[in-house]
């Protein structure tokens, strides 16, 4: 089986038309296990493709004219975006 | 209006002059300055309308504040458009307000209206351009204040229900001069360098010139020309901006964009847990099914009732039986003849024999001790008798020799001082003829005086003649 060269949507789709399948009381039991298989590795997949990246929270470097900066691969540059920073009131109006 | 002598009842004049004012003033548009601002807690508004000479006392019902862009306070230029009302309970009439704007708005709104006509005729709105928003993006871009609340209240949304997400903040000034145009150009830097899958525009809410640089022309344009899809949440539910018409989708707050961007994964992430399980239902209801009708295969007469099977069968439960009980015999036979033997053993042991012995000879011992002991006893209160009485007779023998030698010392004793036998020896005693004491010293006699003598067989008198000391 090739499930983990799906993309997610196409996991999901063939998904949906197993389970149709297992739940239409017309297969062999072998059939239903074998499906059973192939279902089973694409909820893996999928969940996978769903909870594969690291939380990642991040802001835009900017130079004093409010420009974004580059590195050596001229890919703008970003640092950790700190959870809480003073919150400025000022535009915040409480209405 | 007043007729001569006439006697009005305060009610009567106050509901005349209603009736008569009212009318008059059912849609006034009044400006001035606002003072004595209260807000109650039912959410009424109270407050004076004023200028240099003047002022009215102005009510504004919850009901009419829907499209209030801002908190009025003292101090205020506004214009309201309301209606004159006569309060008889007190007897004062009050401006009902119906609508407030603050000085200037009027002029934005028009701007703002005129934009979106403008838009709308370029068909930048028209729902057939809108970009779908992506399922599943990647990497979230974000375009607003970093120090405002908005930025908070998306991360918290998109942190509490995903641990893995990809944010990524474009920083801008959300209002007040150069804000449009960083807004702009960070959609634009997201697409030059295509650092996301998806951009949310955005910031908390204000009024409507805190919100303006998201009705600008320049923002609109930066929107409506992003490969990347976009979602607009400027401001309230109540706030929509020129930002909200022309981007793909229209969040009516930052935490809600936050909500949509993540809906799509939620829901699959639900899916995919409810096509788990239904997989497993099914799979097993299957098996189970399969199982029964196994069951009622085996449960068919063709298995059940066939007697050959189990005509066998009973024989080699009889054979068993009788093997069963042939063995548990031959062992407790063998078990009795074993507890036979042992009993045997026991008695035989020599250990047994020096037991009993022992025990005899203890008997022996102690009844010969006991013997012994009283004999013994007899024989020492005898001779303990006997040893008593010869003490007793020695005793009183000892003490009668003793008193009669102390008998015959004392005797002794006396005779020697007996003083009639000292004068037997030649010693005489004399007495004075006067007192008849005893001269025992020269002083007690002169010459001449006669003294009496004692000697062993009489006495007689003599004559002092000469003294001597």
């Amino acid at each position: 089986m090739s499930e983990n060269k799906l993309s997610f949507e196409q996991s999901f789709e063939k998904l949906e038309t197993i389970l149709e399948k297992m739940n239409s009381n017309e297969i062999t039991l072998d059939e239903s296990l074998n499906l059973f298989e192939q279902a089973d590795a694409l909820i893996k997949n999928c969940n996978q493709k769903l909870n594969a990246a690291e939380q990642k929270i991040e802001i835009l470097i900017k130079n004093r004219n409010n420009e974004i900066t580059l590195d050596q691969n001229q890919t703008p540059q970003t640092k950790p975006f700190l959870e809480k920073p003073n919150a400025s009131l000022d535009e915040e109006i409480p209405f | 209006m007043i007729i001569e002598n006439k006697v009005y009842s305060v009610s009567e004049l106050t509901f005349a002059i209603k009736a008569h004012l009212e009318p008059q003033f059912r849609q006034v548009f009044l400006k001035g300055e606002i003072s004595n601002f209260k807000r109650q807690s039912s959410g009424h508004f109270y407050f004076s309308l004023k200028d240099a000479n003047a002022q009215i006392s102005c009510a504004f019902f919850k009901g009419s504040q829907k499209n209030l862009t801002r908190l009025p306070k003292d101090g205020d230029h506004v214009q309201i458009v309301g209606e004159i009302s006569v309060y008889p309970p007190r007897g004062n009439y009050q401006m009902i307000v119906r609508s407030l704007q603050h000085e200037g708005v009027g002029d934005l709104l028009k701007k703002l209206h005129e934009l979106k006509e403008k838009l709308k005729n370029m068909g930048w709105l028209d729902s057939s351009i809108k970009k779908p928003i992506p399922k599943l993006p990647k990497r979230i871009g974000i375009v607003t204040s970093p120090t405002g609340a908005a930025v908070q209240d998306m991360l918290n949304v998109l942190t509490r229900r995903f641990s893995n997400l990809n944010i990524l903040i474009n920083p801008v000034k959300v209002q007040g001069p150069g804000a449009a145009e960083e807004i702009a150009q960070a959609i634009n830097e997201f697409n030059n360098y295509q650092l996301v899958d998806v951009i949310i525009v955005g910031r908390g809410g204000g009024s409507i010139e805190d919100l303006w640089a998201f009705n600008e022309e320049i923002v609109a344009k930066s929107i409506y020309e992003s490969k990347i899809p976009i979602v607009s949440a400027v401001g309230h539910e109540t706030d929509t901006s020129i930002s909200d018409l022309v981007a793909d989708l229209r969040a009516p707050t930052p935490s809600a964009a936050a909500e949509l961007i993540t809906k799509e994964k939620a829901h699959f992430l639900e899916k995919i847990e409810y096509f788990s399980r239904q997989c497993d239902e099914s799979i097993i209801k299957q098996i189970r099914s399969e199982k029964k009708a196994l069951l009622q295969l085996i449960k068919a007469p063709v298995f059940s009732s066939s007697n050959f099977l189990n005509i066998e069968k009973q024989k080699l439960d009889d054979i068993q039986s009788i093997l069963d009980r042939s063995i548990s015999n031959k062992l407790s036979h063998i078990k009795t003849i074993l507890i036979q033997m042992q009993k045997q053993t026991y008695s035989l042991s020599p250990k047994q024999k020096l037991e009993y012995l022992k025990q005899k000879f203890n008997f022996l011992s102690i009844s010969l001790n006991e013997k012994m002991i009283s004999k013994l006893t007899l024989y020492k209160n005898n001779f303990k008798s006997l040893d008593t009485q010869q003490q007793i007779l020695n005793k009183s023998i000892t003490l009668l020799n003793q008193k009669k030698s102390q008998y015959k010392q004392l005797i002794a004793h006396l005779e020697g001082i007996n003083p009639k036998n000292l004068l037997k020896k030649g010693y005489s005693i004399l007495f004075n003829q006067k007192d008849g004491s005893t001269i025992l010293s020269t002083s007690q006699i002169k010459e001449n005086e006669s003294i009496k003598a004692l000697v062993s067989d009489g006495e007689f008198l003599a004559t002092v003649t000469k003294i001597k000391e």
